[in-house]
């Protein structure tokens, strides 16, 4: 008996402790909560825990009740004791189960992580001239905090904003992609909620698109755009124009070198040519005309519009959002490069949708290449705006990620020349002669120019970290984490360190290729934890845009590395955060043509 | 404590999916559908009928069907197969949730070897093995009849843990 009562005293005295520490949400309720409390995963286990407290001490009463009617009646008491002992015994046995399970997980105060001040908590350390924080420098910032604080570090107290919890760990990052993979909530972009919800509400309506949308709204959006483009096969349809684009930025790369056959330092700039070009072919089956040499002037405004777009939200997202009391410099930027930029996108999507509408009128056959994105999204789902903030949103990101990627592949390729001949030889078994044309087929043959890509990714990934909303109360590496946390996956430092990648600062396409083949990586045989790099992301928020990224990059690289041999004679490529991780060094590779 | 948060768990996050599915049923399905048709350009015939069974991981069978130019993952779909959790990205090859494991001998009989995009979304799956494939790249052939596949623990346990 007075083991049941030792641990219903400590069961009671434990619930009390969570209840007062761990802040959990419904904790006061008692037992009659515990039907309705479904979210919440820890919260869930104390409400049950407390309701078996109370029916602990419920069955301790029915038994001092029986016992007194048993001495009562002074009959068969041993029978009465023996099932009493029993049923204490059962209750005993419950209650220690719950007991070893759960005091592992500690409260949410305790993860580590920089201490908020009183007042201004912790936003300061983003603030210009006295934070120790700077936005561009958010890499070495993330970096910083993994080696202070281990696995996980949280940065609390940011004003306007939820807690940031940084997850350096594998096999913990695995665990919350995978709960959530039926509507996952991405940390949302308050700025560009503004904009679409908002300020410039009269035109998007409730179609607000994929990026920073959450919910229902964006379950329906990424519903009717998804399967046309995601599906390999619909985006393999593309590679035929593809080919040409690149086949033409060729042209133009050939005619950029300079007499030391160096490219100018402002490659990365063509690159973003390239890649707005490929980006408005597919989706909306329109040349801009950025390939050719006096460039075009609404390409530049477009390009510009994504750059500063791109400088403004970390800008107005992590400092204290003084652009919701009066528009800052920043927030006059964001504003008047995304007016600028739907405006030109607007008036192409319209002769599109023009043009479309004309072609379907007359029955003209169309082979599938010429079918943009935004006229499969109109036949599909018959409504012109949903297509149109699609290719918004494809415009929007598909441009300086795509360019970024790619510039960072040549980079590393330059460097290491050994694993450019690799390539080289590869490039040569599978396109006879310089000049590459590429199709589907070849595509699927060239492992090594995959892994190339991938390992370039596990680098330097354009974006350097992924992130979710926490929907439910989560245990994240044995501590408490209450729902609406920003959980916040820093690919970047996690994919760089030794733990998951041995010598992570060399350059090993081979870790990638599948056994057998990857002879010359002493890392070879080493499996790889799957959730450790993911460029692209995971599940259903995976990048949209990946199958046409990957099309365009290994389409672009292939020519590229089969006609020249390239060579880079500058520093280390220095990086900077813009919201995309983007090279700030000079891109003058020296392209030197290699002999058939 | 922790099997009775992971059973209530589980019952959430089915109740969940039940409701996302009973919408997709209503509003997308046909759309969905008629965009694989079409990317697979197969026609259906009606009497083409392939006989699927899963299994569990606790050895419980489930037996089910669907049509010569189905995928199994649309088998599951279209039958309210209770496999919770599974094909969450809808066949887009973005996550690992239609993992499936075959039979050896059927696996080497599989018309097509799967590409490098189900290659990389098979390396995020649990308990990987070398006769693994997605259920969304699999697409039923008349001579799959009887087909039986293996369906992997964890599918259920990774979603409640």
């Amino acid at each position: 008996m007075s083991s049941l009562r030792k641990t219903t005293a400590a069961l009671i005295k434990r619930t009390n402790y969570s209840a007062t520490s761990t802040l959990l949400p419904r904790a006061g309720g008692g037992a009659a909560d515990a039907g309705a409390a479904p979210h919440d995963g820890v919260g869930v286990a104390t409400e049950i825990e407390k309701s078996l407290a109370s029916g602990a001490m419920q069955r301790q009463r029915q038994q001092q009740q029986q016992q007194r009617i048993e001495s009562a009646i002074s009959s068969n008491t041993t029978a009465a004791t023996t099932a009493t002992t029993a049923a204490a015994a059962t209750a005993t046995t419950t209650t220690s189960a719950t007991a070893t399970a759960t005091p592992a997980v500690r409260p949410y105060e305790e993860v580590p992580g920089p201490y908020p001040l009183p007042l201004i908590g912790n936003s300061w350390r983003f603030a210009p001239l006295i934070g120790t924080y700077k936005i561009s420098d958010l890499d070495k910032v993330m970096h910083e905090l993994h080696i202070n604080y281990g696995k996980m570090a949280k940065v609390g107290g940011l004003i306007g904003h939820p807690d940031l919890l940084f997850v350096f760990d594998g096999d913990e990052i695995r665990n919350i992609f995978k709960k959530e993979e039926a509507m996952p909530h991405r940390p949302s972009m308050p700025s560009l909620r503004h904009y679409k919800g908002e300020l410039r509400r009269d035109f998007f309506g409730d179609v607000a698109g994929l990026i920073g949308v959450h919910g229902p709204k964006w379950e329906a959006f990424r519903q009717e755009v998804q399967q046309i483009l995601l599906q390999p096969q619909t985006a393999k349809k593309y590679i035929p124009p593809l080919n040409d684009i690149a086949s033409e930025f060729m042209v133009r790369i050939d005619e950029m070198r300079n007499e030391q056959q160096e490219l100018p330092d402002n490659f990365l700039h063509e690159l973003y040519k390239w890649a707005l070009e490929s980006v408005g072919r597919v989706s909306l089956d329109t040349r801009l005309g950025c390939l050719s040499p006096e460039g075009s002037a609404e390409a530049q405004q477009i390009i510009e519009a994504i750059n500063t777009f791109f400088w403004a939200v970390p800008e107005l997202e992590l400092r204290m959002p003084l652009w919701r009391l009066y528009p800052t410099k920043a927030y006059r930027s964001f504003v008047r490069a995304l007016d600028q930029f739907s405006a030109i996108c607007m008036k192409n999507i319209s002769q599109t949708m023009d043009k479309a509408d004309a072609d379907q009128a007359s029955a003209i056959a169309k082979s599938e290449a010429d079918i943009s994105i935004v006229e499969r999204i109109v036949r599909k789902t018959g409504n012109r705006k949903l297509a149109a903030v699609l290719a918004l949103d494809l415009f929007l990101v598909g441009v300086d990620t795509t360019s970024v990627a790619a510039s960072s592949t040549i980079y590393q390729l330059a460097k290491n020349p050994d694993k450019q001949q690799r390539l080289f030889e590869e490039l040569q078994r599978v396109f006879p002669t310089r000049d590459a044309q590429i199709n589907q087929h070849v595509l699927e043959q060239m492992p090594y120019m995959r892994a190339c890509v991938k390992e370039t990714l596990r680098m330097k990934p354009v974006v350097i970290a992924n992130g979710r909303n926490l929907q439910a109360d989560a245990v994240i590496n044995g501590y408490h984490v209450p729902k609406g946390t920003h959980v916040i996956f820093p690919h970047l430092v996690v994919s760089n360190d030794p733990t998951y990648f041995p010598e992570p600062k060399r350059f090993l396409p081979e870790r990638w290729l599948k056994q057998g083949t990857a002879e010359g990586c002493p890392h070879a045989g080493q499996k790889i934890h799957p959730f450790v790099s993911l460029p692209f992301g995971y599940g259903r928020r995976m990048c949209v845009g990946r199958r046409f990224a990957e099309i365009e990059l290994h389409t672009l690289l292939a020519k590229i590395f089969r006609k020249y041999h390239v060579s880079y004679n500058s520093d280390e490529f220095v990086y900077r955060v813009n919201s995309t991780y983007i090279p700030e060094s000079p891109l003058n590779f020296k392209l030197t043509p290699r002999e058939e | 404590m922790l099997v009775i948060n992971r059973i209530r768990n589980a019952a959430i996050l089915s109740l969940r999916n039940a409701y996302i599915r009973n919408c997709l049923s209503n509003e997308f399905r046909a759309a969905t559908n008629s965009t694989r048709t079409f990317s697979l350009g197969l026609a259906l015939r009606q009497q083409d009928v392939v006989n699927v069974t899963f299994v569990r991981a606790n050895g419980e069978k489930i037996k089910s069907s669907g049509k010569v130019g189905d995928s199994l993952l649309d088998v599951v779909v279209n039958n309210n197969v209770d496999l919770d959790g599974f094909g969450a990205c809808e066949g887009t090859l973005t996550c690992s949730t239609c993992h499936l494991i075959f039979k050896e001998a059927d696996y080497e009989k599989l018309p097509e070897k799967p590409g490098d995009e189900e290659l990389d979304m098979l390396d995020l799956a649990y308990e990987l093995t070398d006769t693994s494939r997605l259920g969304c790249q699999i697409t039923l052939t008349k001579d799959m009849d009887g087909l039986e596949v293996q369906v992997p623990a964890t599918i259920n346990d990774a979603r409640a843990a």
